[in-house]
């Protein structure tokens, strides 16, 4: 389990990440969204032991992660630009990993390199963006660790890598109980595979949910109700966002289903409907709210 | 179950990063292979004709002691080295890649600094290997070389370390590489030659009593603070003990320093200028102030006039230009020349501040005069003295005491207190000399070689403290009161310890004397006792030498002794095969006599016949100067007890001058050669009508 509990980075006069805090428990897949600038690389950097945090605390399975080498070999952390060393070819780039992570499977490597033909003996440097992005997630996958972080790993890859990317990591979880923490700007990938979402904002955590929790609570309602109606189902519902186009209502609710039904049907609407929303449509719904709107942006 | 991480593995993985810097290396130390059989051969050939073994051992030790080729490589390879495994400090990528690794930061020091001293010491290893096979095929392989070239290994180690640990000081306390490569070299150069230099500069440049002389006695205490300094001192041949201890001491310290801010150093410093902000005001001041000090000097000295206002302004221009150096640097943007404007206004301030205490000798250091009690005795050295000091080989000279001190101290006391313009000491340039003599513009200074009463020299003094310290001073005096010093000091057998090296050197090392009288040269085959004969017996007539008669006489002719090894205190370096020049005077009858009647056939110049004399009278204006030749050898013959021989040396010449020139052709076992006499005005005319 990894906790997060109140921590803050700086980097000059520049606030990184605040007062950050989250649990990750082990066996979820965890994926970390955020505004750009959010602060997700830095809390992954922290995670995984390469940054210090300036104040909290951060700890993987009970302990710091930082500068500890029993906690970090949990953990294989793939940036978003992943380094290699030059001149090396895939198959030295396993010898290396395999000193650092002595469980590190390489028959099963081999097979992956073969199943996803890449060259063993090709120089790294020959590859494509994509193509590294590929390796990495392989290593991450075969060095055995606990942890597996990736930095907006999937951005990378074709529709084809990704799916079948997504089928391993989802066998490792059942597996051996992988645990991965994903950041993206891929909303609609992290929906497919997250089953827990992380949103940061300005260096702070706007949510922490389950998934099919949030989706749950956060419903969009489509209805037609006369615009009396309008300020008391305000008062009767939490309305993340409300608009009005003549009688047509859409309004966004934090409330289950059935609840959110019944207080709009109390008003008799000629028409209602209830849609969970997509996790982009959650992103930019929970962001809208502090501020983050695209009204903002451009005018 | 995770499996713990082995350190031989990790080390060995590691070492494949050094294939670059470890390949560079090798192929440097096969070139010295190389280089020194090549060195090798061609001593063995140029000395064929040095039958002596032992001759030739000491021939071929020189290629085989710890070159400074062999310094400077190790340490630049231990920068090299130092960046090959901490270079991705500066690199972001690196950083979050090595910095995700599960391994402790202690551990990637410790497998960098073990990688690097295995890969370094291999190729030395092999260097010292080729040295021996070589010299063990030429057959001569010995024991002491094999000493010297274990030697070798541990210096080359040794600097090896000390320029590693410095560099990865310094890329841990910087953000980019081209910034720790400057960074090193700031550490190298500055306090053995910005600091070590600036003081005496300013000192020379204000202090009108500063003396330039002995510098290298403080050396190694800036030198301490540089490990290419603390490197090259090892060759140092008198102090390699110290500097043993030093970059002992170095690699210690530095490497703990080291280690501690590897172990602290934030990841996200990579791509910074420096790491740790909060030291970036001191290393401002400490850059900025000396160089500004430097622009100062230099801007005042470029204006040949040695005025104040170029230095303020130089001082100006200098902390301007630093401080905007820094700050580019600092920030990567020449847009910060203008940042921290309280510290540039500060180090305005402190380098005035410095300026002042020397324009205005805030410490009274021209004022100062040694008490008489207080001083031991002093060392004391005459422009109108010969120098004898470059091949001064005797023991360290320690001064005159008792009375001659305080002969010394009236000089000095005068020279600085009095308000008699008369015996004022003047000074070649009077910047700023107000406390020191007054109504400097009244006195008129005569540089006119004749006129001797106003002609002014430079005494230098070491005040030999009794609480153990030594004070260098530099004074202008007028002659004449130095010829009365001068007069004393002959007297004194401290003064001439100190002066002749054959007063207390040990005279077994003597591997050589020849005589000389210019035109003809002969060496003094004596064995050892009659060396020790000969020496005492030119002692006790170099007791009895007066001032007077160095002044008033032209020596008869000179011999020379070559010392096969010795230490010169004056320049703290061992001297070998090095000539020291004695005159003999024409009172040193038991000298030339002794030569004599050891087979060499001393000749005075008068002794030789001249064949033509060629007078040219100068009085006039040169075009107008007219040449008389004489070739009857009866006229000849009578003015030629005028004559005075000037090429044998000595100071008597100084005090000599004249309107005429005279050339003689003389007759010598060696040929015809023309040689150049004085004589006096009254008899040059007399020769011009002849």
């Amino acid at each position: 389990m990894i906790e997060i509990k109140g921590i803050s980075k700086r980097f000059g006069t520049v606030e990184a990440s605040n007062n950050v805090t989250l649990d990750i428990q082990d066996g979820q897949i965890f994926g970390l969204l955020g505004t750009n600038g959010a602060g997700k690389s830095t809390l992954l950097r922290m995670m995984s032991g390469v940054l210090k945090p300036d104040g909290g605390e951060l700890l993987v399975d009970g302990q710091d992660v930082f500068d500890n080498p029993d906690v970090k070999s949990n953990i294989f952390y793939i940036s978003d630009d992943q380094f290699y060393f030059p001149n090396v070819t895939v198959l030295d780039m396993m010898a290396f990993y395999k000193v650092y992570y002595p469980d590190f499977d390489e028959k099963r490597f081999r097979k992956f390199l073969l199943r996803f033909d890449l060259d063993s003996k090709r120089k790294v440097r020959t590859f494509s963006k994509g193509m590294k992005k590929q390796l990495s997630i392989l290593m991450g996958i075969c060095a055995g660790t606990k942890y597996l972080i990736c930095d907006e790993t999937f951005d990378g890859l074709d529709p084809v890598m990704r799916q079948g990317i997504k089928s391993l990591l989802v066998k490792e979880i059942d597996e051996r109980g992988l645990t991965p923490i994903i950041a993206s700007h891929n909303l609609r990938e992290l929906e497919d595979i997250c089953d827990h979402i992380g949103l940061l904002h300005k260096g702070g955590v706007l949510l922490s949910r389950e998934l099919e929790d949030l989706k749950s609570n956060l419903l969009k309602v489509q209805c037609v109700l006369p615009e009396e109606a309008d300020e008391r189902i305000r008062f009767l519902l939490e309305v993340a966002k409300f608009e009005r186009r003549g009688k047509l209502v859409t309004m966004i609710v934090r409330a289950d289903a059935d609840s959110v039904m019944s207080v709009v049907n109390s008003f008799d609407p000629v028409y209602c409907e209830a849609i969970p929303l997509s996790l982009e449509e959650i992103f930019i719904c929970e962001t809208e709210v502090v501020g983050y709107d695209i009204k903002n942006l451009i005018f | 179950m995770t499996l713990k991480i082995s350190f031989s593995k990790v080390c060995r993985e590691n070492m494949k990063r050094y294939l670059a810097v470890g390949s560079c290396l090798m192929f440097v130390c096969l070139m010295q292979i190389l280089a020194f059989v090549i060195e090798i051969q061609n001593r063995l050939i140029d000395y064929q004709s040095i039958t002596s073994r032992v001759e030739m051992l000491e021939m071929l030790q020189y290629a085989i002691e710890p070159s400074e080729i062999e310094i400077g490589a190790a340490l630049v390879f231990g920068v090299a080295f130092a960046y090959a495994g901490f270079g991705f400090l500066h690199s972001k990528i690196q950083s979050d890649f090595y910095g995700a690794l599960p391994v402790k930061r202690r551990t990637v020091y410790q497998m960098n600094g073990f990688s690097s001293l295995l890969i370094f010491f291999v190729p030395v290893l092999v260097l010292a290997l080729g040295k021996g096979i070589v010299l063990g095929v030429v057959g001569y392989l010995t024991r002491s070389f094999v000493m010297l070239i274990l030697k070798g290994i541990v210096y080359q180690m040794l600097v090896f370390l000390a320029s590693w640990v410095t560099a990865v000081l310094v890329i841990a306390l910087t953000g980019q590489w081209y910034v720790g490569l400057l960074a090193y070299g700031v550490v190298a150069v500055y306090m053995p030659l910005v600091i070590r230099n600036l003081i005496p500069t300013y000192s020379g440049k204000f202090f009108h009593t500063f003396s330039y002389a002995y510098e290298w006695e403080n050396a190694f205490a800036y030198n301490c603070f540089s490990p290419v300094s603390l490197s090259f001192g090892l060759l140092s041949g008198t102090e390699t003990g110290k500097y043993l201890v030093g970059i002992i001491l170095w690699i210690g310290i530095v490497g703990i320093i080291s280690y501690l801010l590897f172990q602290r150093r934030p990841a996200e410093a990579a791509g910074r200028a420096m790491t740790f902000e909060k030291f970036n005001p001191v290393i401002r001041f400490l850059i900025v102030i000396p160089m500004a000090l430097y622009a100062g000097w230099f801007l005042s000295e470029t204006s040949m006039q040695n005025s104040m206002i170029w230095h303020v302004i130089g001082i100006m221009i200098g902390v301007f230009l630093f401080h905007g150096l820094i700050e580019t640097i600092f920030q990567s943007s020449i847009r910060a020349v203008f940042a921290h404007k309280k510290q540039l206004a500060a180090t305005f301030l402190f380098s005035f501040g410095i300026t002042a205490v020397f324009y205005f000798d805030l410490i009274g250091y021209d004022k100062w005069i040694p008490a008489k009690e207080s001083v031991k005795s002093i060392e004391v050295t005459l422009d109108n003295m010969e120098n004898r000091q470059d091949c001064f080989w005797g023991e360290k000279p320690d001064g005159v005491s008792d009375e001659s001190v305080e002969t010394i101290l009236a000089l000095v006391r005068d020279a600085v207190v009095t308000e008699d313009t008369e015996n004022a000491v003047v000074y070649s340039n009077a910047v700023g000399a107000g406390a020191l003599a007054r109504d400097v513009s009244t006195v008129e200074v005569d540089y006119d070689e004749n006129d001797e009463e106003h002609m002014i020299i430079t005494m230098e003094t070491a005040y030999h403290m009794k609480n153990g310290q030594v004070k260098r001073r530099k004074y202008q005096i007028d002659e004449n009161k130095s010829m009365e010093l001068l007069n004393q000091l002959y007297a004194d057998e401290d003064f001439k310890d100190d002066y002749f090296s054959l007063y207390t050197a040990d005279i077994s090392k003597i591997s050589r004397i020849e005589w000389d009288n210019i035109v003809e040269y002969e060496t003094v085959k004596l064995s050892s006792q009659e060396k020790e004969e000969f020496i005492e017996i030119y002692r006790k007539e170099l007791d009895a030498l007066s001032y007077t008669e160095i002044r008033n006489s032209i020596p008869h002719s000179e011999f020379y002794v070559t010392c096969s090894e010795g230490f010169n205190p004056y320049w703290n370096e061992n001297v070998g095969n090095m000539k020291d020049r004695y005159y003999i005077y024409p009172s040193f009858e038991k000298t030339i006599a002794y030569l004599e009647e050891h087979g060499v056939g001393v000749k005075a110049i008068s002794d030789y016949e001249i064949r033509e004399v060629r007078v040219t009278d100068y009085s006039k204006d040169y075009e107008e100067s007219k040449t008389n030749v004489i070739e009857d050898p009866d006229i000849i013959a009578r003015y030629k007890d005028q004559f005075v021989y000037t090429e044998i040396g000595g100071i008597c010449m100084n005090s000599l001058s004249s309107n005429y020139s005279l050339e003689a052709t003389c007759q010598t076992p060696v040929g015809d050669k023309t040689l150049y006499f004085w004589v006096d005005d009254a008899t040059a005319e007399k020769m011009m009508l002849e």
